[in-house]
Order: structure tokens, then sequence, then C-alpha cells
């Protein structure tokens, strides 16, 4: 079913090339105060910046079942969004819809170097999403603390009790197929301090430019400002990756510098 | 690296060192940077304390799977990717694991998830690279495995029908992805240049497998071989790299069709075939000329041609044919 829905994806995105963008996009989430975990939250924000820097319109309504409402996906399955008649579910999907619509950005790059971004964005996505689920879900403090009672938070008690099993379960899945489910939280730490070197490399590739490719934004600046941005300001009982991510400074204030510009939300401490 | 110590990886096949993905890319880092390991390809899994291979023995200290294993290369000082420049080993990583994002799925489903090419082909060159009562369980064990795989990066379970596994997706992403390393590659020998690196690898490990393994059902096989210079960089590496490792059972069999060209084709793979076969078509060919001579009806005409002479009623000699027979 899933994978028919990606297939799908595919060719409705071409046939939809030439029709604009439509005026009513809506972006589905979950609460983002009660109720949205880390590695939700963290690809919601990714594809929000995505959007906002590709200067398109939509909407966000936030639903206590969008992720039941979503068509599925590899990871979080999560946000989606409709446009026009159309369901597109997580960051990659999202991307190459709006790359048919000639309002991309990232279309500057030439072909190595866009091929180089989107493995970038493949290993962001890949590893910071499997560190915010492993720390959300093995951690058992984490666990007990915030991620299972905010995760049943919308169902009444039974029921409460049965999704969070099921929502453990394939979060572990998830872990185990991406070969993450043996390791100890210092591995992971050693995964996310890797990933951020790579990234403050890339940044310090260009110095006097903000973004990661120059002047201009990529899908990489939005995924990697997603996911950085909620690891730093996520309150968690074990605040272990927040205090890797904070040891590269240039990272810490490109953070600073998107939130700036598109946000606006300065909840980021100096 | 201490003297002595082994790695264990499944036999291999179709003229490659190893019929197994994590197998090769283990070899591909020892070889790459020459540790000096042996590899042993008569193991059992069970051994291994993971229920599957590879692993790597030094005295008395085992490592199971290609993390560990590549931790313990790390620190004993042999990198892989110790010879390139700090953004090519960035751009390494990052490579690789988005190698693996893209063909890991379709590696297990085309592998062990397609019920036709599990069948035929996958089962049987596991069970036989594992000891008897063993080679039932271990190749379902990559099955169960392969389950949660397709269900995670494929999105849909390999044990509904066959009609519901919708692999368009897998073979797409999997054809993007060749194409865009055969581009990366171009004319070099390594995807870095002169340095290989964790990316050669798993490229190798992944490419040579599904472009040499003979399954039914392989849509990317046609694929790979329209991209003449991943076959090349392919074949290259079997030939320097794994020279003495390299094993294939057809190359032996052909040697024998040679030698003994008078000989019919069922006579000939009999020849082929191993001493245990020999033995129990031995016993079962000298069973079946027995049954049939009692059938027929032999040994009754022998003794009655001994008690015509005695001139006994027949009424006797019926009963001991009875019990003769």
């Amino acid at each position: 079913m899933q994978t028919s829905q990606y297939l799908n994806q595919m060719h409705t995105a071409d046939k939809l090339s030439e029709e604009p963008w439509p005026e009513d996009a809506t972006l589905y989430q979950p609460f983002e105060a009660e109720q949205i975990l880390l590695p939700e939250n963290a690809s919601c924000l990714a594809v929000k910046a995505y959007l906002k820097m590709c200067n398109l319109p939509f909407g966000i309504r936030s639903c206590a079942n969008a992720e039941h409402m979503s068509p599925g996906g590899r990871m979080t399955k999560l946000p989606f969004i409709r446009a026009g008649a159309f369901i597109f579910a997580e960051f990659e999907p999202i991307v190459n819809f709006v790359e048919q619509k000639d309002m991309a950005i990232g279309s500057f790059l030439d072909e190595d170097a866009k091929s180089d971004m989107r493995t970038y964005v493949s290993l962001v996505e890949n590893i910071f999403t499997m560190a915010e689920l492993y720390i959300s879900f093995k951690n058992e403090r984490v666990y007990k603390e915030v991620t299972a009672p905010r995760n049943g938070i919308v169902f009444p008690w039974p029921l409460s009790m049965m999704q969070n099993y099921s929502k453990r379960n394939n979060a572990l899945r998830l872990l185990k197929v991406y070969q993450w489910n043996d390791l100890d939280i210092d591995d992971v730490i050693e995964k996310v301090s890797k990933c951020c070197e790579t990234l403050e490399y890339k940044l310090r590739e260009s110095p006097d430019t903000p973004f990661f490719y120059g002047e201009m934004p990529c899908e990489l600046d939005a995924i990697a400002f997603g996911h950085l941005f909620s690891i730093l300001t996520t309150r968690l009982p074990n605040m272990a990756l927040a205090q890797t991510v904070q040891k590269f400074k240039h990272l810490v204030s490109f953070c600073r510098f998107i939130d700036e510009k598109y946000f606006q939300t300065r909840c980021l401490q100096d | 690296m201490q003297l002595g110590s082994k790695l264990h990886v499944y036999k291999g096949e179709w003229g490659l060192p190893t019929i197994d993905f994590e197998c090769m890319r283990v070899l591909c880092l020892l070889r790459f940077t020459r540790c000096p390991v042996d590899v042993e390809t008569n193991s059992n899994p069970l051994r291994s304390g993971a229920g599957k291979l590879p692993y790597l023995q030094i005295g008395n200290d085992k490592f199971i799977g290609y993390k560990e294993i590549k931790r313990v290369l790390d620190l004993e000082g042999y990198p892989v990717d110790a010879k390139l420049s700090t953004k090519q080993k960035h751009l390494s990583a990052t490579y690789t694991n988005w190698v693996f994002t893209q063909l890991h799925a379709y590696y297990h489903y085309f592998l062990y998830g397609e019920p036709n090419n599990y069948e035929t082909t996958t089962r049987g060159l596991y069970a036989k690279r594992t000891p008897f009562p063993f080679n039932f369980y271990y190749p379902s064990t990559y099955q169960r495995e392969a389950c949660d795989v397709v269900q995670v990066l494929g999105g849909f379970d390999i044990n509904d029908k066959l009609e519901k596994h919708e692999s368009d997706y897998l073979v797409t992403n999997a054809k993007k992805c060749v194409n865009l390393l055969s581009r990366k590659l171009g004319r070099k020998v390594w995807f870095f240049g002169d340095h290989f690196s964790e990316l050669d690898a798993i490229v190798y490990s992944y490419l040579s497998i599904i472009s040499k393994i003979t399954l039914p059902n392989n849509p990317l096989q046609n694929h790979i071989k329209g991209c003449q210079n991943l076959l090349n960089f392919i074949s290259r590496i079997s030939r320097d790299i794994f020279r003495n490792e390299c094993y294939s059972s057809v190359k032996l069999t052909k040697s024998f069709g040679q030698s003994d060209s008078t000989l019919t084709p069922s006579e000939r793979k009999f020849m082929e075939t191993e001493l245990n076969t020999k033995i129990a078509a031995g016993i079962g060919a000298a069973l079946a000329m027995g049954v049939f001579a009692a059938w027929r009806g032999i040994y009754t005409q022998l003794t009655r041609s001994s008690t015509d002479y005695d001139g006994i009623d027949y009424e006797d000699d019926e009963l001991d044919e009875e019990v003769l027979e």
C-alpha cells in the first residue's frame, strides 16, 4: 500500500509539473505543544523551512491523528502535505514534488554538486532521525518521562498503552533495519558528532557565506536546520544529543541565522 | 594485528570471494588495507554467537559483524580511508550511507524476499555453506531479517501474496543509484582517484553480488551490465585483490567435462556429484535390483528347481515360497 503510494507520487509529480502551486496547500502535523515527538518535530521543521526557503505559501494544520492519516514513508511518516488533490509525506517526496514546479531552491547547483548535496541530505536525515529515535525510545528515562506520555496523550487510557506499545515496536524495528539497535549511547554520540563534523566542514568550505552552498539556500540547509534546531531546543531528561551539537559553534550560529531569517522564534539562547 | 587471527566468512561462488554482503564488506576492508588475517570459509554460524557470519577471531576474542570488525581494524592501525584527504573522508562516509539507503532494500528483497529467487537460489547457497542440522534453520533467519528491511525501506510485506509485492519503486531507486555511481566513477581506478575508500568497499560488495548471482528475477543485473566502467571496476577488484579467495564451482566442473568427452550427459553429471551421493545412489541401485529380483520370483524358481526332484507335494512348496518372499 505504501509503495504504491511512492510510485503514485512519482507519476503524479510528472503529471503535475505544469500546474501552478495550489493556494490552499496544507501541511499536517501533530500538536506541537502537547503531542509531537523529537524526530517528528525535526522532520516537520525541516519541511517548513524548505517551503519557506522556496517562498511557497502553505497553511499548517495540527491534527491528533496526523500520523495515521499520512500515506506512509520510510521514517517518521510526518509531516505530510496536501497540495490540490495530491498528498506527499516526508522530506524527500515533498522536495521531489516541489522540484517539478520550477520554484525549487537548489537549481543553481550543477549536477555533481547536486548529487553530492543529495547524499548529504540523506546522511543528515538518517543519522539525526536515528539518533532522535534512539534517545526517544531506547533511553528508559526519556521514554518514560517524555515519549510515552506525549505519544499517549490524545488517546484514552487502555488505547494509549496499546498505541505506545506499537509505536515503540515500530521505532525499534526502524533502528534494527538501520543497524542501530545494538549501539550504546556513546556510539550514538560518536555517530552524531561525526555527522556534525561533516556538516561543519561543509559549512566552512565557504566561510563568508551563510549557507552550505554559497549565497543561496538549498535542501541541505533546510534539513540540517530542522534537525539541529529541534535537537538544540527540545528539553529532554537526557540532553546528550544537544550537548554534542552545542560543541559545534558554527552549526549553532547557522541555526540562529536561519531561525532569524525565516522563523523569528528566537528560542535559541547564546 | 596478532598472528593467527582468523576471519570466518561464507565460501564464494561465481568467481567471487564470498556470497554474502556483510562478509564481502569485511573482506574488502581486510584486503584493501592488506591486514594479515587468515580467511576461513568452512565455518558454522552457530559459533559466531550472533547466528551469522562474518566474525573475526583474535585469540579468544570474537568480533561479530561489520561494525565491530571495522572498529578493531581502526584501532589496530588498518583504517580504510587513511590516505584520503579530509574532504574525501567526509564524502566517503556520506556516499556510503547513501548507497546503503538506496541499495539495501533492493538487495534484501531480490535475494531473500522474492519467493521464487529465494527458493531456487539463495536458500540453497546458504544451506550448502552451513553444516548439517543447521542448514535447515540459518537460511531462514536471513529471510526474516529481510522481512523487516523490506517493510521499513520498501513499505510492503514479503509474506503477502506475490501480486502485492510492489518492487518497482526499489528497482527504480536502485537504477538511479547505479547511474549516479557509474557517472561518479568515470574512468578512475577508485571512486576517489588513486586511493581506496569505504565507498569502494560497499559499492563492490553490493554490485558484485547483484551482477554475478544467477537469480531468475533480477532486474538490476542487466542494468549494471550496461555500465561498462562499473563492470571493469568489479572484475578488476575480483582479479587483483581477491586473487586467492575467489571461488567458483562451475569452473571445476567445466574442466571435468572437457576431459571426459565420451560420457553421456547423465554419466558426466554423475561424475560431478559428491561421494555420499554416489554411495547413496549405489545402495539405492542394489536395493532396487534386489527387490526387482524377489518380485520376479527368481529365488522361488531356484528353490523350486531343487525341490522338484524330491517329489514332495506342492502345498509345502507354496509355504516355502511365501516364506522366501
